[in-house]
């Protein structure tokens, strides 16, 4: 029984394979970005998005698998772990649709801290809150995509 | 992290968890209990930071690109540290539970060190983004990624001192290789592996996406 309390974790596969799915993101992220640049993405960003949570996802679960050991825990141990994932699903899963919605709307488009500033007309009428600054931002969206 | 079961526990009658009757019919700990279910509030409360993240994120048409605002190379070497502080307390764990305390205390001293670096490396940036006006207050990114990283930052530190705490008990020969001497590092272990998940998962949303 005694073997049974110490669970050897093979630190530097574990290390290696962390070292090499945050690389991949960084890689992947920076080719995208780069190709953005020149007005002809290699993906559009919502499967770039997909892709790094590809990435992201292995990592928390090594994390969760090997450095925690949930994978030699006790049934209850791991019960009290997924409690809150599903948790978590549940509380996700009502947001899919306004995210769905709000993506279809605004994440093909790629923007910068300029989009922030209203175009100086709105600004001489004051800016006037969330309106005013949707505008601007919209307007912004325009000039980029001519 | 290592798991004790009830038969290795219940042989350990001289240890402080029989004396004090705190391990289970369940052949659990109370300690491991009790972290676990605060971790699972600990995904609640984070959950709750991403998610609203996400949806004004994704309701916002004028989100700013996180590589014209942030250093994602940098942060993505402090990402590194993050994952080789939880490489070197699985080390250190090991270590006691091979019964060489020695390394143990080593990588307990160098889980505190690096993890001191991640913090210090954060405030670095931190400092940088205010001097350049991006400040909370700024835009709805800017409040987001303030509330999510620095409450992080702020685990991060609490995990901290209580690594500087156990490598000082680890430097005074208080740990051991039975599950009785070693269970204060298995706890504060779970908590900052924890810590590295979420920031693994913070890293991916508000820096690459």
């Amino acid at each position: 029984m005694a073997d049974d309390t110490k669970h050897e974790v093979n630190i530097l596969a574990c290390f290696l394979l962390l070292l090499l799915f945050t690389a991949a993101e960084i890689v992947l992220y920076e080719v995208w970005r780069q190709s953005n640049a020149t007005g002809d993405p290699f993906v559009p960003k919502f499967v770039l998005v997909l892709i790094i949570f590809a990435f992201t996802l292995p990592k928390a679960f090594i994390v969760m698998t090997y450095f925690m050991h949930l994978k030699f825990e006790r049934v209850t141990i791991v019960g009290i772990a997924l409690v809150p994932l599903v948790l978590v699903a549940i509380m996700i899963l009502p947001m899919l649709t306004d995210i769905r919605t709000l993506a279809e709307r605004n994440y093909t488009k790629d923007h910068t801290l300029a989009d922030f500033k209203a175009p100086p007309d709105k600004a001489a009428h004051g800016n006037s809150g969330a309106a005013g600054h949707h505008e601007g931002a919209e307007a912004a969206d325009d000039e980029q995509e001519h | 992290m290592s798991q004790a079961t009830a038969h290795d526990l219940a042989h350990e009658d001289e240890g402080p968890l029989m004396a004090h009757g705190s391990v289970l019919q369940t052949g659990i700990t109370n300690g491991k209990i009790v972290m676990w279910l605060f971790l699972g509030s600990e995904v609640m409360f984070f959950t709750g930071l991403i998610g609203a993240y996400i949806v004004l994120r994704f309701g916002q048409p004028g989100w700013p690109r996180p590589d014209q605002t942030l250093n994602v190379p940098l942060t993505a070497v402090n990402t590194f540290f993050l994952i080789c502080s939880s490489v070197t307390l699985v080390w250190a764990l090991q270590s006691y539970q091979r019964g060489q305390p020695a390394k143990g205390a080593l990588g307990l001293l160098a889980t505190t060190l690096i993890g001191a670096m991640f913090v210090g490396i954060q405030v670095y940036e931190y400092i940088h983004l205010f001097r350049n006006q991006m400040t909370p207050d700024k835009n709805l990114f800017g409040s987001c990624f303030y509330v999510m990283t620095g409450f992080h930052g702020l685990h991060v530190l609490v995990g901290v001192i209580a690594m500087l705490v156990l490598t000082i008990m680890a430097f005074f020969g208080k740990f051991g290789p039975r599950y009785t001497q070693y269970a204060p590092i298995e706890l504060t272990g779970l908590y900052w592996h924890f810590v590295d998940l979420v920031w693994i998962i913070l890293f991916a949303i508000v820096y690459l996406m």
